[in-house]
């Protein structure tokens, strides 16, 4: 009879329990949200809701991936349970926002919460290397994406390592992948240059893992630069506005990242056809400046010479004038006596014979008299 | 993608050494002889990156994921 069957309140909670956790050990529930509210920074509370009903849930803060707001369509893994003191409830496993008008909400939310923090500045965006040597990469295996991406980097650029890491680009697990694959590419002890996050395009619930809050602020923190596509032009992902370059395709990354071969080519062409001419010109200049510098010194020498010249000039005729034959010229003899000058009557005698030299001989001539000048 | 064999100097180092040298030979001071021995340089190190853009090949390594 029923009532010798009364239970405890512990008992049918446990009771209650049991049979839940063996029928319904985990559920998933899609409905708008209600009342949440964060406690103490670390317990959410909120009601899962539809027109009719209204269910009580609790998790952590750790669940949350993503800001959420009354009115936001969300969808729960949960486990049903009456608590022993505070009714029932669902125990959240995980909660994400669902629906295109939820999720770019949601994305809307951070947004404004990281500008805020500045993470989209300009002044944080680290140039890109040009012609990198190492590349990382993260995206799905086999997929268009990766394929599209080597694709471009081989057609415009050799040499290159690109270390690739197999990541899922989307579903719930996809922002857990990137994170793991960004983390073991800045911790690599020769890490790449930059690292490519890259997937084609898709719907907003496609693309959702690069609007997971952990994973913008890891590209956001990364040692390496980051160069982030997404195969979209519309509505830029928040792991787009974080990272240091943003290409819209995956072609588009690899031909941002990598210079074109035969452009570069060219270039050397150009650069070697510049430098043969400016040594040509370098060399005729010096040639030019040589053969003035060679005839400056040259008049010069033969200004010297000639001032010499003039010089030597006129010493010749102060010595051709002191040049006794000089005198004898103009009609003056000069006189000697056993080829000693004469030039006194004292100490000659009459008769004498004296010497009489002329500008063309010599007169011998005999003392007829000698009469001194009186004064 | 396999690997060819890679040049020692990576592309960007030899096009860094040439911008050096360009720049040097652009200053209206220097000697004949300096522009002479840049320019020589200059066409050894053009010289390597022609090579470089002629022979090596991207490589494509896996890396594995520390696990969780």
């Amino acid at each position: 009879m029923l009532e010798n069957s009364a239970l405890s309140p512990t008992q049918f909670v446990e009771g209650f329990n049991a049979i839940i956790e063996y029928n319904l050990p985990a559920v998933v529930i899609e409905g708008e949200l209600a009342e949440f509210k964060v406690s103490k920074n670390k317990w959410l509370y909120f009601n899962i809701v539809d027109e009719q009903s209204s269910v009580r849930c609790f998790g952590t803060v750790f669940m949350l991936k993503t800001p959420l707001e009354d009115g936001m369509l969300v969808r729960i893994q949960a486990t049903p349970k009456l608590h022993q003191k505070f009714n029932f409830s669902l125990n959240l496993i995980s909660i994400m926002p669902t629906g295109e008008g939820a999720l770019k909400r949601s994305a809307e939310i951070l947004k404004a919460k990281l500008q805020a923090e500045g993470l989209f500045n300009n002044e944080r965006k680290r140039g890109i290397p040009f012609a990198p040597a190492r590349v990382g990469l993260l995206t799905s295996e086999n997929s268009a994406a990766y394929f599209d991406f080597l694709k471009v980097a081989d057609d415009r650029w050799l040499g290159t390592k690109i270390m690739f890491c197999d990541t899922l680009v989307q579903g719930e697990n996809a922002p857990a992948s990137l994170l793991s694959g960004l983390n073991v590419l800045n911790q690599l002890p020769d890490p790449p240059e930059i690292i490519v996050i890259t997937r084609g395009g898709g719907s907003t619930e496609d693309l959702s893992a690069f609007n997971d809050e952990q994973l913008v602020r890891a590209i956001a923190q990364s040692r390496v630069p980051v160069l982030v596509a997404v195969g979209h032009e519309v509505d830029w992902t928040l792991a787009e506005l974080v990272a240091d370059l943003r290409a819209s395709t995956p072609s588009g990354a690899a031909n941002a990242l990598f210079p074109d071969k035969t452009s570069e080519s060219r270039t050397l062409k150009k650069i070697s056809q510049n430098l043969r001419t400016v040594l040509l010109s370098q060399i005729k200049t010096t040639n030019q400046e040589l053969q003035y510098a060679k005839k400056k010194r040259y008049d010069q020498t033969i200004s010297i010479i000639q001032d010499n010249q003039t010089e030597l000039a006129k010493h010749q005729q102060i010595i051709e004038a002191l040049n006794p034959l000089a005198v004898l010229r103009r009609g003056y003899s000069v006189l000697s006596l056993n080829s000693k000058p004469i030039n006194s009557i004292k100490g000659l005698k009459k008769a004498q014979l004296i010497n009489n030299r002329l500008t063309d001989g010599t007169i011998t001539s005999k003392v007829y008299k000698l009469e001194p000048i009186k004064d | 993608m396999s690997a060819k064999s890679q040049p020692t100097k990576n592309y960007r180092q030899l096009s860094e050494k040439l911008e050096n040298m360009v720049a040097q030979f652009d200053d209206p001071n220097i000697d004949i002889d300096k522009s002479i021995e840049l320019y020589e340089s200059a066409s050894k190190v053009i010289a390597e990156m022609e090579a470089y853009l002629k022979q090596a090949k991207n490589k494509v390594e896996k890396i594995n994921k520390a696990k969780n």
